[in-house]
């Protein structure tokens, strides 16, 4: 018997491997919502840098025979591996480096993101695909008025704790996951800092800084949203630290008041644009201009949209809950007219590649639903509207600028935005805060953020190289 | 190419083991094998495959030099010119940007920058023919006349890429004359499943938590989480390295060589001394012969020559301070060991494992961080305590549970026991098979879940393809 045992396992190894050999298509995985890879090209230079042979393993791993079977005992092993302790619903895992997160890779959106199908010959002219409707609707802006009437604070019972897991940064509850900030003094500080910095620098600007609350404040567990990591606290205490000029807006009183509404995604990191429109009244109430009702807006929504806190917990078992309860992302339509462009160059003589404020349809094979705001991030985005106030504002903003965006376009004729991910540093493009401001003749400085980058090292190190901070300064 | 990929397991491996066994005589089953291990070097150094054959060309030429001109001055020549090249070569690719780099930090000059990736396995390949040249030069080997055949001695897959570090000495005879006996064939594979278990099963998981808390901001990291990181580490390395020990001789018995065990439980090790007699015990004994007892051994300079050691040992490990720092901190413990703590510590049975893993895991935070700010960092967690207990360490210490204890198990010679118990067991002949049927029972169990795994990741890598 010891005789035959080698050939024995060499069964189911020669079986597959000829198997694999025959069936070397990769398609797109439904489950994975992302394309398998292909066959890589064959150039000397990838042979001779290893490129050529890792492609091909990536490729061999993509087209394996009965890959979804093995997928499925991969997530089983996660069990074991990333045990539950006996807990019935929920748990987490998944810790977050956090700065490699808000480190976000240049990736080219327009390559690998389509921005919906009707982008042919009609993407020159983005503001076609808006509504008629909305068109004329614009028309009534100057009849805008501040809402009356505030509702009261919405008490949430919080999670309970034994139905929590945690391991760092995300936590499943339910079917809602939640990345948990922790409060870094030394970050926030700087963050600060930086900003009372800029408002120094602009001297003929408004600045204003609005840090918004994520999810985990109010939809976790009592010990996830308090002490360190409590929401409330860093938000309030960095609003303390920054220079009188600037303005910190209160969009958490806003948004607590509403919290039995679709503020937030469950299934993805970000806040809906309805939470962003709350958001966005605090902070025409304290720039004292109007802002439109809601139901002033026309609305579409994209069903089905698994986002990214799936794609950061997929590999363990938890986060099935996630894929079987998507979202739907319901979308606001801007009032006013507006042309948008984007500048990969962070320059606006650049030729510019045309986007809309809010795309209203994104393509089926991209998961990301997220991704039909202001064209998603990038370096340098400009939008033009036709309301002719002559005013202009500036946003430097994470990937919750995005759903908030959109409404400015009520406000301002020109709306600049800037992600400090994609501007100076190494093959990006050179950005001063300043200089922009000064020569664009900016009227109000915006800085709008989640809780991770105020805490994050990196985005400190992006904020003050976009102002022009030197690092001994501090 | 790694083991723990599917190329290798599923196409590699089967086509390898076919052509081997069909190939009628030993010479032609070496051509095969060497050609074979060539193209599994070019399979991830496409371009680097010539500095290794550089490497062999010259000890072959060096060494049949010294073969002619034994006990003359072009004997001695020879000898120097292959640790010289050998060295160069390990030196231009390790070490030289580092060396700049110093060379710029401690001057005002402006040092370029040369860049060079690091080839994978340099670190082995270098040490195995230089081996070679210096036992010809010692008269402990003959010299091989064919070069094919030393080319197969340094490029045998197996052991190529990340050890054991295989003497030339050891394997001479074997290369020219060996059997490949089912015996050996199917204790091999079993080896090789054991190793590729390691790997996949418990040192990538193990990984994937130690990257993810010591990577973390130490701002928010709590004492406890910051113990099971580098616990979870030592567990990583471990089980990484072990394991490909493992795969390397389980395969070369396959193939009917015999490595020597690189391995022997290290974590249960009741002193420094002897837990580096049971670590990675190939790179021990080649420091040992080549420079420890050059340099006078015990017998002279005892003092120096143990700090010249594990200096060059950590500097082996990486072209980074935290490596030779590492290295001396190793050094002073044996030293300590030596000469005060022997008397105490043959006494201790459970204190003294405590007490060797509690410095070997000490050694780890220096071998993790090569930025040694952070290193210092982290220990103050370690001792002075960092965040307060938080739910989420709690969690984290719940999910790694399992994965900790079956770690814990594995790192003593419990499974080996529970081997011998299973298969090795019966005695009876009529009871053999249910033996060997456990066996195969237990590579294919592994191999269903590897692959499941590695199909299932993405996150794979050899920790010790650094070196």
């Amino acid at each position: 018997m010891k005789k035959y045992s080698l050939f024995i396992i060499l069964i189911p190894v020669l079986v597959l491997g000829v198997w694999s050999l025959l069936n070397p298509n990769g398609e797109v995985s439904a489950w994975e919502k992302r394309a398998l890879k292909s066959t890589p090209a064959f150039t000397l230079e990838n042979l001779f840098s290893g490129r050529y042979t890792q492609e091909l393993e990536e490729y061999y791993a993509d087209t394996f025979p009965v890959r979804d079977t093995f997928i499925n005992v991969n997530t089983a092993m996660g069990g074991f591996y990333y045990f539950n302790g006996g807990a019935e619903a929920a748990l987490v895992i998944g810790h977050k480096g956090l700065d490699q997160d808000v480190e976000a890779p240049a990736v080219s959106l327009r390559k690998e993101i389509p921005l919906g199908q009707n982008s042919g010959p009609s993407a020159a002219a983005p503001q076609a695909d808006i509504p008629d409707a909305a068109a004329e609707t614009s028309a009534g802006m100057a009849e805008l008025e501040i809402p009356h009437e505030e509702p009261p604070p919405v008490e949430l019972e919080p999670p309970d704790e034994s139905e929590a897991e945690n391991a760092g940064n995300i936590i499943i509850v339910g079917t809602r996951a939640m990345e948990i900030p922790y409060a870094v003094e030394k970050n926030m500080r700087r963050y600060a800092a930086a900003i009372s910095r800029a408002a120094k620098l602009a001297e003929d600007a408004q600045v204003y800084s609005l840090v918004v609350p994520n999810a985990g404040e109010f939809y976790s567990p009592v010990s996830l949203h308090t002490g360190a990591t409590s929401q409330k606290k860093m938000i309030s205490d960095m609003y303390a630290m920054l220079s009188p000029d600037v303005k910190g807006i209160d969009a958490y009183d806003k948004l607590c008041r509403h919290l039995d509404e679709y503020l937030y995604f469950r299934t993805d990191h970000h806040w809906s644009q309805l939470g962003a429109y709350y958001a966005y009244t605090a902070f025409c109430q304290s720039a004292g201009i109007a802002y439109p009702e809601l139901k002033a807006y026309e609305s579409g929504s994209f069903a089905g949209f698994v986002g990214s806190m799936y794609g950061f917990t997929k590999n363990y078992p938890q986060s099935k809950t996630l894929k079987d309860n998507p979202d739907t992302l319901i979308y606001y339509l801007p009032l006013a007219e507006c042309k948008g462009r984007q500048y990969a160059g962070a320059r606006l003589e650049d030729e510019g590649f045309p986007v809309k404020a809010v795309a209203t349809s994104v393509s089926e094979s991209y998961s990301d639903k997220y991704i039909c705001y202001i064209g998603g991030d990038a370096s340098l985005t400009h939008f033009e509207t036709d309301i002719g106030n002559g005013r202009s504002i500036i946003v430097i903003k994470d990937s919750f600028g995005n759903a908030f965006v959109p409404f400015l376009t009520s406000n301002y004729q020109d709306i600049y935005v800037v992600d400090p991910r994609y501007v100076n540093g190494k093959k990006k493009p050179d950005f001063n805060l300043s200089q922009f401001v000064a020569e664009q003749q900016i009227n109000d400085v915006l800085f709008l953020n989640y809780p991770f980058p105020m805490n994050s090292n990196a985005w400190c190190d992006m904020l003050e190289r976009l102002i022009g901070v030197n690092k001994t300064e501090n | 190419m790694v083991f723990s990929s599917l190329v290798f397991l599923y196409l590699f491996l089967p086509v390898c083991l076919v052509l081997y066994f069909v190939m009628p005589t030993l010479k032609a089953k070496n051509v095969v094998l060497c050609f074979l291990s060539l193209l599994f070097y070019a399979w991830g150094e496409p371009l680097w495959v010539v500095a290794m054959i550089f490497s062999a060309l010259t000890d072959y030429t060096c060494s049949r030099i010294i073969g002619k001109h034994r006990g003359t001055r072009t004997a001695k020549l020879a000898m120097a010119a292959s640790v010289i090249l050998n060295l160069g070569l390990l030196f231009t690719f390790k070490y030289s940007d580092f060396f700049l780099g110093t060379v710029g930090a401690l001057t005002t000059v402006q040092v370029p920058v040369v860049g060079l990736r690091l080839p994978i396995g340099i670190s082995f390949y270098t040490f195995q023919t230089m081996s070679y040249t210096l036992d010809v030069y010692r008269d402990e080997t003959p010299v091989q006349h064919n070069f094919l055949d030393l080319l197969l001695f340094v490029s045998l897959f197996p052991q190529l890429i990340a050890g054991p570090i295989v003497r030339y000495r050891e394997v001479a005879e074997q290369i020219g004359k060996r059997n490949s006996t089912w015996e050996g064939v199917s204790s091999g594979m079993t080896r090789f499943f054991c190793g590729l278990g390691k790997k996949v099963l418990l040192a990538n998981f193990a990984g994937e938590t130690a990257r993810n808390i010591l990577n973390s901001d130490f701002g928010i990291l709590s004492a406890p989480a910051a113990w099971l990181g580098i616990l979870c580490f030592a567990f990583q390395i471990y089980f990484d390295f072990s394991g490909y020990s493992d795969m390397a001789i389980g395969l070369g018995r396959v193939f009917g060589f015999r490595y020597g065990e690189n391995f022997d439980h290290p974590y249960i090790a009741r002193s420094i001394t002897s837990f580096w007699r049971r670590w990675h015990i190939s790179l021990g004994r080649f420091f040992r012969d080549y420079v420890y007892i050059p340099l006078g051994g015990n017998r002279r300079f005892q003092l120096r020559n143990i700090m010249i050691v594990w200096f060059l040992t950590g500097l082996w490990h990486g072209a980074s301070w935290n490596f030779m720092i590492w290295g001396l901190y190793f050094g002073v413990l044996l030293v300590l060991e030596k000469h005060l703590l022997k008397r105490f510590l043959h006494k201790l049975k459970w204190g003294g494992i405590l007490y060797s893993f509690f410095f070997v895991l000490l050694g780890w935070v220096l071998f993790y961080f090569t930025d040694l700010t952070r290193a210092l960092a982290f220990c103050k967690i370690l001792f002075a305590g960092g965040a307060p207990l938080d739910k989420a360490t709690g969690i984290l210490l719940i999910n790694n549970l399992p994965l900790l204890l079956l770690c814990a198990v594995a790192s003593t010679p419990v499974p080996k026991l529970l081997k011998q118990r299973l298969i090795n067991w019966p005695a009876a002949a009529r009871w053999r098979p249910a033996g060997t049927a456990t066996a195969v029972a237990f590579n294919m169990a592994i191999l269903f879940l590897c692959t499941s795994a590695l199909v299932g990741a993405s996150y794979n890598p050899f920790l010790y393809f650094r070196f």
